[in-house]
């Protein structure tokens, strides 16, 4: 059985948006435009997310935002969730947190149906929403009428270009190359490549 | 203009995540490596694909990325133009330059290699700031779409050119260009995303 991930989640509450700290390492700014469309969010339809708090330190580790946005708006509480993690779990999760979020794609489909479905009085959150339909729609390949004609193909000579390998040990490559007996390594190389294919293609009849 | 930014990543990966869901048997050919940032993103799980990349130690790094690809230190243009990498039948073709896309493209289509029946090609596109500075006079991949939309009004529909000028390459390679989408992003709309389905001549979808 799989070793249980630990809950460091040790409550909820509600607490006053001015007694709340902001961490000293947060990291992420606040465009105008992510303002205003969180504050079209929450005026229409509320508290969704807790703020999360690490009781070890006090600090916030995700919510800096929502917690901005209601002390400009004169809120009296805001949902917190709090966790007990050391300083150094709590500079982890500060680090990763929205980048983990942000390495999700998107899936079109989806999406667009979703946003089908996505209603909203806020000038700010449609912006968004726009975006996002726009960015769904464009990534949506179409079917379009051919215009066939046909000419030849052309080929040209090649300039010089270097296969790169990673080898883990790259002295057995010299030792091949030595073995060949030949001065030319590029000679050699295909020498050894040659004869590989001829084993392997004899082996295989 | 900084080279990429995170929206137009995010953009990329999403792009190529839809394509890719067109092949169910992808083989990836990425004309240009960089920092194996999409790979990570897109075809860690897929099979052995090939890379190109010009700078040393991003090759290097490619090598050790992805041990199983063939992975080619050099000018992408005039290895692909000479067949390299024809030992895997590749059906997605991924080219990210930093600037223009179409010397890439013209030299895998035409270029001695296995062409499948299906073939995906996905690309990011910087001209569009040179069309916006320049009409596109200058840029020699582009002077028959100059030609063609006229130097004043190729930047405002420099996406349906692109369209046409994947139209005109694909057929003169033996395809025709079955499915397409494409978006502006990036800064002041200067980059150019657009991905393609080509699918053999007189055959099926």
């Amino acid at each position: 059985m799989a070793e249980s991930w630990r809950n460091r989640i040790v409550g909820h509450g509600a607490e006053s948006p001015d007694r709340l700290a902001a961490n000293p390492r947060n990291w992420r700014l606040h465009p105008k435009s992510q303002q205003d469309a969180l504050v079209g969010v929450l005026a229409d339809v509320g508290w969704v997310q807790d703020v999360v708090v690490n009781q070890t330190t006090g600090f916030i580790l995700d919510g800096h935002l929502r917690v901005a946005t209601a002390l400009a708006a004169g809120q009296a509480s805001i949902p917190v969730v709090y966790v007990d993690l050391t300083p150094d779990e709590e500079a982890l999760i500060l680090a990763t947190l929205d980048p983990l979020g942000a390495m999700a794609e998107a899936d079109t489909t989806q999406l667009r149906s979703l946003l089908a479905d996505v209603t909203t009085d806020s000038a700010a959150v449609q912006t968004i929403l726009t975006e996002l339909a726009e960015a769904a729609e464009a990534a949506t390949l179409r079917e379009i009428d051919p215009d066939t004609r046909s000419k030849g193909m052309t080929v040209t000579t090649a300039t010089t270009v270097r296969p790169v390998l990673a080898l883990a040990d790259v002295a057995v490559f010299d030792q091949a190359i030595q073995a060949t007996g030949l001065d030319n390594r590029g000679e050699a190389l295909m020498a050894i490549c040659r004869a590989y294919l001829g084993e392997t293609r004899a082996e295989n009849r | 203009m900084p080279k990429t930014d995170n929206t137009t990543l995010r953009r990329k990966v999403t792009l190529r995540l839809a394509l890719l869901r067109e092949f169910p048997d992808p083989i990836v050919c990425e004309a240009y490596g960089g920092y194996g940032r999409i790979y990570d993103r897109c075809y860690r799980d897929l099979g052995p694909g090939v890379v190109f990349e010009k700078d040393e130690l991003k090759a290097a790094s490619l090598a050790v990325q992805r041990p199983h690809w063939a992975v080619y230190e050099g000018d992408c243009v005039s290895a692909l133009a000479a067949g390299c990498g024809r030992h895997r039948p590749v059906n997605f073709f991924d080219v990210d330059p930093y600037g223009q896309p179409w010397p890439a493209i013209d030299a895998f289509l035409r270029s001695d290699r296995p062409h499948p029946d299906r073939l995906g090609i996905v690309v990011q596109d910087g001209l569009r700031q040179k069309v916006q500075l320049t009409g596109g006079r200058n840029i020699k991949s582009l002077i028959q779409t100059v030609q063609r939309w006229g130097a004043d009004h190729l930047y405002e529909h420099y996406l349906e050119a692109c369209r046409e000028l994947m139209t005109d390459k694909a057929a003169e390679a033996g395809y025709d260009l079955r499915r397409w989408t494409g978006y502006y992003c990036g800064r002041q709309n200067a980059l150019t995303h657009y991905a393609a389905v080509l699918t053999r001549s007189g055959g099926s979808r």
